[in-house]
């Protein structure tokens, strides 16, 4: 295979705190992986075994300690802020509580045209028409657009929080338990966007949950994290 | 027991009348654990609410809930004071929000402690510790001195168990213990919860099966506010005659994580006939206008709701 996506070798992140900043805690220690393009790769642990502290620092919404983390073979390791920005549009993030990712005083039609005022430049029509198809992509009805999120189940917003994230065709996503508050039954709905949208567009995935089943049921491979180390690499070949 | 018979519980809102519950009937023997199954929205946090008539004043309930005899829904709230947290104990979900943030933790538990019994300091400080020892706390003096924010979502989950199992209730509603837990905590809090409880009869309302088939005898699954099916636990799982049932079991991980179609519908504006009909692959014209009730069809312990099954 040729490049690999993201490359991360030998990431650690260490905490101080306390007084003095003497309390040491390690969060995530030497932690290496490749992600392939087009490629699904789970990372199931406990929690506060530094899963989220993984994906946090691969995005560099935190900064590493130490190790390398490139993105199609550019190191980003020590990027500023400002040459990061551009990386965003295909660099994204899936938080477990959409309550909170969403704001709750913009409609839905806003928080998913957000993204597009932000990073494309397209007429208010065109616009329109791509948030209208996002929409009806992930199983709402239009009457939706108008609403705020408050007005939305969890479910339905974790889907608009998905349309606002797909509707830019990201590359490469990392998502944070994005089911964990929701039930079976809407947790299947969101799972089967995602793996319909794999199936038209190239997007990978870095799957974080504590839910053995459901990372099998996504992922082509799986890393498990205990304590801040990676325990188990294993292959999975895709049914 | 518990005896719940054609509960319907709603709400006023300016968009309608909410149709949160509707016409259930439940009969719960002393120590028989039974879960309450069903998708986000579908009433089983409103039917454990409506049991012990914690719900907001926009509420009206009708029908009848005996327990041991007592109509709850005609007793004074005084009384019913006296019921809640002694007799029936109502496990909160979200444990992160249930707790008092300025409180530290002994004193949350030492509250459910005194409750309807004349302890002195000492005393309950020490019945205290005792069960935060039985929810498996290593070290509860430290344990006891801590606020809910220094506690992790699986140890405040228990501090909730210690708190709901304080006064040794006869009835035990938990509502989503196990929620947003990972897998190790979640076997600890099922397994502390079959222990601790085991005096006790309990209704435990959840949507993961997996936890429902642990510790229950009997599961009752809901879809927008009626039951759909009931029966032996075992034969739920193995064995579902409702098509929501079905659907509801595959879309777990474990199953192929296939989505139900649709979404359920609006609890102001129902469905005619069946009320799952518009999501259901095998619907037929009956289903569409005959609202089906909920029959024994060929075993006598079970029953299913449907028309086609």
């Amino acid at each position: 295979m040729s490049l690999p996506l993201i490359e991360v070798k030998n990431l650690t992140k260490v905490y101080h705190s306390g007084l003095f900043k003497r309390e040491v805690k390690v969060a995530v220690h030497d932690v290496s992986f490749t992600l392939h393009t087009g490629e699904t790769l789970g990372l199931i642990g406990e929690s506060g075994s530094g899963k989220t502290t993984i994906g946090r620092l691969v995005l560099r919404l935190i900064d590493p300690t130490s190790g390398r983390i490139s993105y199609k073979g550019r190191d980003i390791t020590h990027v500023s802020r400002k040459e990061m920005r551009p990386l965003r549009r295909d660099m994204q993030i899936i938080f477990q509580d959409p309550e909170s990712s969403l704001n709750p005083k913009m409609r839905i039609y806003q928080i998913i045209e957000e993204p597009l005022l932000l990073y494309t430049e397209l007429s208010p029509k065109e616009r329109d028409e791509k948030i209208r198809s996002m929409v009806s992509y992930i199983g709402l009805t239009e009457e939706y657009l108008g609403r705020y999120p408050y007005q939305l189940s969890g479910g339905q917003n974790q889907r608009i929080v998905l349309a606002r994230i797909l509707i830019l065709e990201p590359e490469f996503l990392v998502a944070d338990e994005p089911t964990a508050s929701l039930d079976v039954s809407v947790q299947a709905q969101i799972i089967e966007i995602l793996k319909r949208w794999k199936q038209e567009h190239t997007l990978s995935i870095l799957f974080i949950s504590h839910d053995e089943d459901l990372v099998k049921t996504l992922c082509d491979r799986v890393i498990q994290i205990h304590d801040g180390r990676i325990q188990d690499l294993q292959d999975r070949n895709t049914s | 027991m518990l005896q719940v018979s054609n509960l319907k519980t709603s709400f006023r809102t300016p968009e309608g009348i909410v149709k949160a519950v509707d016409s259930i009937d439940i009969s719960l023997r002393k120590r028989e654990k039974v879960g309450l199954i069903g998708e986000t929205g579908c009433g089983k946090t409103v039917f454990g609410m409506s049991v012990v008539r914690l719900l907001p004043h926009n509420t009206s309930i009708s029908g009848k809930v005996s327990y041991k005899g007592k109509d709850l829904m005609t007793v004074p709230e005084s009384h019913m004071q006296n019921i809640r947290g002694s007799e029936i104990s109502f496990i909160l979900q979200n444990p992160s929000v249930s707790l008092n943030p300025l409180m530290r933790v002994g004193g949350q538990i030492e509250e459910a402690v005194r409750k309807g019994k004349n302890l002195s300091a000492q005393e309950s400080r020490k019945e205290t510790l005792r069960l935060l020892k039985e929810v498996n706390f290593q070290d509860p003096e430290y344990i006891m001195n801590r606020y809910p924010h220094e506690l992790s979502g699986g140890m405040k989950q228990r501090v909730m168990i210690a708190i709901g199992i304080a006064s040794e209730p006869d009835l035990i509603i938990a509502d989503e213990p196990t929620k947003a837990l990972d897998k190790g905590n979640k076997k600890e809090i099922l397994s502390l919860l079959s222990d601790t409880a085991e005096r006790s009869s309990m209704i435990m309302i959840t949507h993961d099966l997996a936890a429902a088939s642990e510790l229950c005898d009997r599961i009752l699954v809901m879809y927008d506010g009626e039951i759909v099916e009931d029966g032996p636990c075992d034969e739920i799982l193995s064995d579902p005659l409702h098509p929501y049932t079905i659907a509801f079991i595959k879309a777990h991980p474990k199953n192929g994580c296939k989505a139900i179609p649709g979404s359920s519908p609006s609890l102001i504006d129902l469905p005619s006939g069946c009320r799952f009909h518009p999501r259901c692959p095998d619907a037929c014209a009956k289903c569409r206008t005959n609202h089906p009730d909920l029959s024994s069809g060929h075993s006598h312990h079970r029953k299913n709701r449907c028309h086609c099954h």
